[in-house]
């Protein structure tokens, strides 16, 4: 049986894959000659951080591919999310005096009731496409469009400053060398990666993504799954909003704003498949990793944020084409 | 060279290879003009891969393929489509917001003024072609609209358009009724008759029997023989499939009184408007209640309704003497019943999940070492189900999608048999599946009757439901028109009540 094991194993790990983890040591080595200084503990960490806050979003986004759907609000879920801290820690905004804080309630109820919100409007999006049979596409969109004109209006298009410090903590706090939000993070990767490998849940999750009607007559209720990983992802882009609100000690309705597109980005080039039933968290930090150290990459060589964008492009439709030619999944594939 | 004494099409030595596989070795296959070339072969036999090398859709590795004599090397389909070949395949690929015309004049359209398309010409010519198979169908109908079979019936108007001298079925008659099967053989017949070629593809033996002049098995991507018709009978032909003899005539053991047997699913009066009426039976404790009927009779609309995945108007389930309100496949397996569904690959496995994962996929709760999911227990779990039904597969990890269709079946019914259920349905649980696996796959189902389950087996084919079943039930436009001991039940009764023929 070990050796069954073995085999099937060494089947999965395919040439796309491993041109993923060269396209990475490429960079890393680029990087590195170009900044001397690139892989000193200081600047790892800092990275470390820096990808945080799109990796919860992309974590998030992995538990919607796989279900075989898309969510575009994450971005603007994770702006409004900032934008409610933002306005519970500064409850006084309506009374005139915006500088001081003044809190609506403890801290810690505070992040609990914005999570709540983020979750709340991730089961709308499940609700809507469920229930009345919206594409995942088309409903997201609404929420993308809906939660970020929230926050404009919640917060009247200003921008709130000062957070107290246990906001900040999540966005800017270090545990010893270690930045909070990505020990947050990786403690996010490991859980999900738990939850989709070790679990009913999880294992359902797939077969749902893949094939609804075979998994609704194996007595699995797509549905409820659907339902669940926008909720998930609804969670992780209001964790992400609240630590983005904290790094830059703002609530501001205009931060992340294209996000969406990078964790989709970030979860295609990892390979989980636009199909559904296929891929995973543990995929998608490395195509986090690989869009934020582009990034870094580009900055570095002082290429400006406009042309920026043109090369991610150029990247993202490369790691699809890899990843169409691999999988034989491209939508021509069979033409 | 003399073209008329050429082969129509002659492919020789087609060699097609995977990375891991030989799909083809060597195969010659040849048409000539004014015959039926029947294929046969078992699944993953290599008859999908020559069609669609000779259709132009795949490349060979090795090979010549000429027509009349002249080597052709076909780029696409478009291309193999220029020089007279037409496929028709068991899914037809179809726009089905298109009109009938459309579909059939699809990228040659043809022009009228100021080179706009002709929708004025197009019905003409539409028409024209589909008179000459004599299809009653109007070329402005959505392509959607239509029944499987007339959509056929476009295109083989569409193959007549293209003026296909060489024209491939593969495999109609799984998705069609009898008496469309009839007509699509005189069609076959007339066609024949004009010199066309003609390579048909089927499972079913009496078929080829019926039309073919010649026939070609390939067996594992090598060509076990090509034989005139006349000069073999049904058991040189299915040792040619299988390599090996089998007896078709065995017929099922066990029970074959259900007297004195407990009840365990009663259904009462179960309606649904315009699909099923009245359907009222009683199945018992290690019987096989055969269901038959054409296609569109209600026969796997009432397996659905059953299970819970359609939902139904009025009507009792009892399991047990319980009554059930089952909503959603979920509870009906919570309940003790399930469903092995007619369309295996799109509903009853995942294809691109492993063998160990489809295996295990309703039992995981079972297979978990405190509160997360233990891989040895499921690895154990499903391994051995592989061994006791016989799967063959390399490894546990290996994609569904690789096996042949027996075995994915076998894939589907080791799903089940771990959660102590009651009542197995069966969709078709042998078509498109070759001769030796469905006697597999029958015997599995006859052991589990004998353990006492209690099972249903819906099958389109009478053979298969007169070997297996206790009863027959017979279905006709969605009522239960006869239910039938095995004793009293005969092909002849089967047909007559199957088309609504009520005797007595």
């Amino acid at each position: 049986m070990k050796t069954n094991l073995f085999q099937g194993f060494r089947q999965r790990i395919a040439f796309t894959s491993l041109s993923r983890y060269l396209a990475l040591v490429i960079l890393f080595v680029i990087a590195s000659l170009l900044a001397p200084g690139f892989l000193s503990l200081q600047n790892v960490m800092n990275l470390l951080r820096s990808f945080s806050f799109l990796g919860f979003i992309s974590i998030g986004m992995t538990f919607v591919i796989l279900s075989a759907g898309i969510d575009l609000s994450v971005a603007s879920i994770l702006a409004f999310s900032g934008v409610v801290l933002g306005l519970f820690q500064h409850w006084g905004i309506y009374l005139g005096h915006v500088d001081k804080l003044s809190l609506i309630f403890p801290t810690p109820y505070i992040f609990l009731t914005v999570l709540a919100i983020g979750t709340l409007l991730g089961f709308v999006n499940g609700l809507v496409i469920t229930k009345l049979k919206i594409v995942d596409f088309a409903a997201t969109l609404g929420m993308m469009v809906f939660a970020r004109g929230l926050a404009f209006a919640i917060s009247g298009g200003r921008t709130i400053f000062n957070l107290d410090s246990m906001a900040l903590f999540m966005g800017r706090g270090m545990v010893g060398n270690i930045p909070f939000v990505a020990i947050l993070w990786v403690s996010a990767i490991v859980i999900c990666t738990v939850l989709l490998r070790y679990t009913v849940f999880g294992k359902n999750l797939y077969a749902c993504g893949e094939n609804p009607v075979a998994a609704k007559l194996s007595g699995i209720d797509p549905v409820f799954y659907k339902i669940a990983v926008y909720s998930i992802s609804g969670f992780l882009a209001a964790l992400a909003g609240i630590c983005m609100a904290g790094r830059l000690n703002l609530g501001e309705p205009r931060v992340a704003q294209g996000w969406e597109l990078d964790a989709i980005a970030a979860v295609v080039i990892g390979g989980t498949s636009f199909a559904g039933g296929k891929g995973g968290v543990v995929q998608t930090i490395l195509g986090v990793v690989i869009i934020g150290m582009i990034r870094n990459v580009l900055s570095v060589l002082g290429i400006q944020p406009d042309p920026q964008e043109m090369i991610m492009g150029g990247v993202l439709l490369l790691a699809v084409i890899f990843g169409s030619l691999g999988s034989r999944k491209g939508s021509l594939a069979h033409a | 060279m003399n073209p008329s004494d050429a082969a129509l099409l002659e492919a020789r030595g087609i060699t097609k290879i995977y990375p891991g596989v030989v799909a083809l070795d060597n195969v010659d296959f040849q048409v000539n003009a004014g015959e039926v070339h029947c294929l046969a072969g078992e699944n993953g036999a290599g008859k999908s891969t020559l069609i669609e090398i000779i259709g132009g859709s795949y490349s060979k590795d090795a090979g010549t393929i000429r027509m009349q004599g002249r080597e052709v090397e076909f780029a696409s389909p478009r291309h193999a489509q220029e020089m007279g070949i037409a496929v028709l395949h068991q899914e037809i690929p179809i726009l089905p917001h298109l009109s009938v015309a459309e579909n059939i004049f699809l990228s040659r359209q043809p022009l009228g003024g100021a080179r706009l398309v002709s929708y004025a010409e197009m019905n003409r010519q539409a028409r024209r072609w589909l008179e000459v198979i004599q299809a009653d169908i109007d070329p402005r109908t959505l392509l959607g609209d239509l029944t499987i079979s007339r959509q056929q019936l476009v295109s083989i108007a569409k193959a007549l358009s293209l003026e296909a001298r060489v024209i491939i079925f593969d495999e109609p008659s799984a998705v069609l009724t009898i008496a469309e099967l009839k007509r699509l053989f005189q069609i076959i017949a007339s066609l024949k008759a004009e010199g066309r070629g003609i390579v048909y593809i089927s499972h079913r033996l009496e078929e080829i029997f019926e039309i073919g002049d010649r026939v070609t098995v390939l067996r594992n991507g090598k060509l076990a023989g090509t034989e005139s018709i006349g000069r073999i009978d049904r058991g040189t032909l299915i040792k040619m499939l299988v390599g090996r003899e089998i007896d078709e005539s065995q017929t099922g053991g066990g029970a074959s009184s259900v007297e004195g047997l407990a009840p365990v699913l009663e259904v009462r009066g179960l309606n649904r408007k315009g699909v099923l009426e009245d359907i009222s039976f009683t199945l018992h404790k290690g019987e096989i209640l055969g269901v038959y009927g054409l296609v569109g009779a209600g026969r796997t609309e009432l397996a659905r309704a059953l299970i819970g995945a359609d939902r139904v108007d009025s009507g009792d389930i009892l399991l047990e003497g319980r009554k059930l309100k089952i909503s959603s496949p979920r509870e009906a397996i919570r309940n003790g019943l399930c469903l092995s569904p007619e369309d295996r690959k799109t509903q009853g496995v995942f294809l691109e999940k492993s063998v160990q994962d489809n295996i295990c996929l309703p039992s995981l709760k079972n297979l978990k070492g405190g509160v997360f999911l233990s891989y040895g227990k499921i690895a154990k779990y499903a391994a051995d189900f592989v061994s006791k039904l016989r799967i063959v597969t390399p490894h546990l990890q290996q994609y569904v999608k690789f096996l042949s269709g027996g075995n994915q079946q076998k894939v589907v019914l080791a799903k089940w048999l771990g959660m102590k259920l009651k009542v197995f349905i069966f969709d078709e649980p042998t078509r498109g599946i070759d001769v030796g696996a469905k006697e597999e796959i029958r015997g599995l189902i006859k052991k589990l009757a004998r353990e006492g389950k209690a099972v249903i087996v819906i099958s389109s084919e009478i053979p298969e439901i007169l070997v297996i079943s206790d009863r027959v039930a017979v279905m006709h436009e969605g009522r239960i028109e006869a239910l039938l001991r095995r004793q009293e039940a005969t092909r002849e009764k089967l047909m007559a009540y199957s088309m609504g023929a009520k005797s007595e």
